[in-house]
């Protein structure tokens, strides 16, 4: 979540807005990473940790691309009658309200309804001053996860319901996780589709904010996102674990817009946590 | 859901790895002395990610008897002697404990089968297990 002082924070919280690593479905990164069974009950949670993360990549804010946070996060998951409200996961959405209509050995599909964080305003930097605020897009869609072995595939498409983007993000992700004595290993590898309006909203320049401000006016077009991690976890204790990772994507595409102070082709980064289970 | 503060970056760094390391000491630094008919394990608890996991820790056991004779420690649930010592009363073995379940040692006499001490190594987890039941579609 972006507090109000956003222009201070560093590229990795700025991207999160709409297109930040995995955003767009990855709610199997917390599967992998518990190395949970397809055959488990859904889990009710609550963790809170210390985070540390190094990336280099676009930027809205950083003239450079290069940023470093270390920030406290928290998230949660509560599960009722095979509906579910999850909090602060990693998806691009904060607050996600889901059911889950199947599910079998291998196979999971669940219908969500999240709202995105907002993006781009005046308040992100004094250079956006003329940029209509882009406000959040809430969005309704469906997922399917299939779970072979150690592996999770998910595909997931989603569409702005309140008609602010109307925009339709749609990805596909494999995942695989590993136990190496108690270091847990796992590896994350997507692509993720925005169509042209979705992009046009968040990261487009009308002729009138053109006019208004320094920058050109864009059409948004449709993008392609590659994401990749690999990631490790280690159980200090029964409450407390240690996590690491290392992410590593696609940038170009949607960084063409005027509005990247800072373009860069591929995004790399580094982060790691330790994290408190309730 | 993400906060951030800069500013602190070392100070948080710096507390982030004192935290790890108390951690990581702790289990470390428990039940260096050994009494008659006793036995020490350390550390005697082995947390793994995930219930049914198997646990991987590397253990040391101390005993000691107060009489010299031939002693074995041996994994109750499998029999398994660990280690066999001749002509002793105190002895010490360092071994990688994997199990997915807690373990009980007990040192014995050799070639007899009453446990003159036990220990229990205990396997915990972070994130417990429970199987959801069969299910098909709900909702069409």
């Amino acid at each position: 979540m972006q507090s109000s002082h956003i222009k201070k924070l560093s590229l990795v919280a700025m991207l999160s807005v709409a297109f930040s690593p995995f955003t767009h479905s990855a709610d199997i990164a917390r599967e992998l990473r518990s190395n949970a069974d397809n055959n488990s009950v859904p889990e009710n949670f609550f963790e809170i940790g210390v985070n540390a993360e190094l990336e280099v990549g676009s930027s809205f804010t950083d003239d450079d691309g290069k940023g470093s946070d270390l920030g406290i996060s928290f998230s949660g998951s509560y599960n009722w009658n095979d509906f579910f409200i999850d909090v602060g996961m990693e998806t691009s959405e904060p607050l996600v309200i889901g059911y889950n209509a199947y599910k079998s050995d291998n196979w999971s599909f669940d219908l969500i309804l999240g709202v995105t964080e907002g993006g781009l305003s005046k308040d992100t930097d004094d250079r956006f001053i003329g940029i209509i605020k882009r406000q959040s897009s809430t969005m309704l869609g469906g997922r399917l996860t299939g779970y072979f072995g150690k592996n999770i595939l998910q595909v997931s498409i989603k569409h702005d319901v309140r008609g602010r983007s109307k925009g339709t993000v749609a990805s596909a992700l494999l995942g695989r996780n590993w136990q190496v004595n108690d270091w847990n290993f796992q590896s994350l590898a997507g692509l993720t589709v925005a169509d042209a309006k979705f992009n046009d909203y968040y990261l487009g320049v009308s002729n009138e904010e053109s006019n208004q401000t320094n920058f050109a006016a864009y059409d948004g077009k449709v993008s392609v996102h590659f994401n990749s991690s690999v990631g490790v976890t280690y159980p200090i204790s029964e409450s407390w674990e240690f996590r690491a990772a290392a992410h590593v994507g696609s940038d170009f595409g949607y960084n063409d817009s005027p509005l990247f102070s800072e373009k860069r082709d591929f995004y790399t980064g580094i982060s790691s946590s330790i994290t408190y289970e309730f | 859901m993400k906060l951030t503060y800069q500013k602190y970056l070392p100070i948080l760094s710096f507390s982030l790895c004192v935290t790890v390391c108390l951690f990581t000491g702790s289990t470390h630094a428990q039940g260096n002395n050994v009494k008659d008919s006793e036995l020490v394990g350390i550390p005697l608890r082995c947390v793994a990610l995930r219930q049914g996991q198997v646990c991987y820790q590397e253990v040391i056991i101390k005993w000691h008897q107060a009489e010299m004779g031939n002693y074995c420690l041996v994994e109750l649930s499998s029999l398994n002697n660990i280690k066999c010592w001749s002509q002793v009363n105190t002895g010490e073995v360092n071994f990688d404990f994997q199990s997915d379940t807690s373990l009980t040692y007990g040192i014995r006499k050799k070639d007899e089968q009453i446990n003159l001490s036990t220990i229990t190594i205990t396997v915990s987890w972070v994130f417990q297990s429970s199987k959801r039941p069969k299910a098909s579609w709900k909702l069409f």
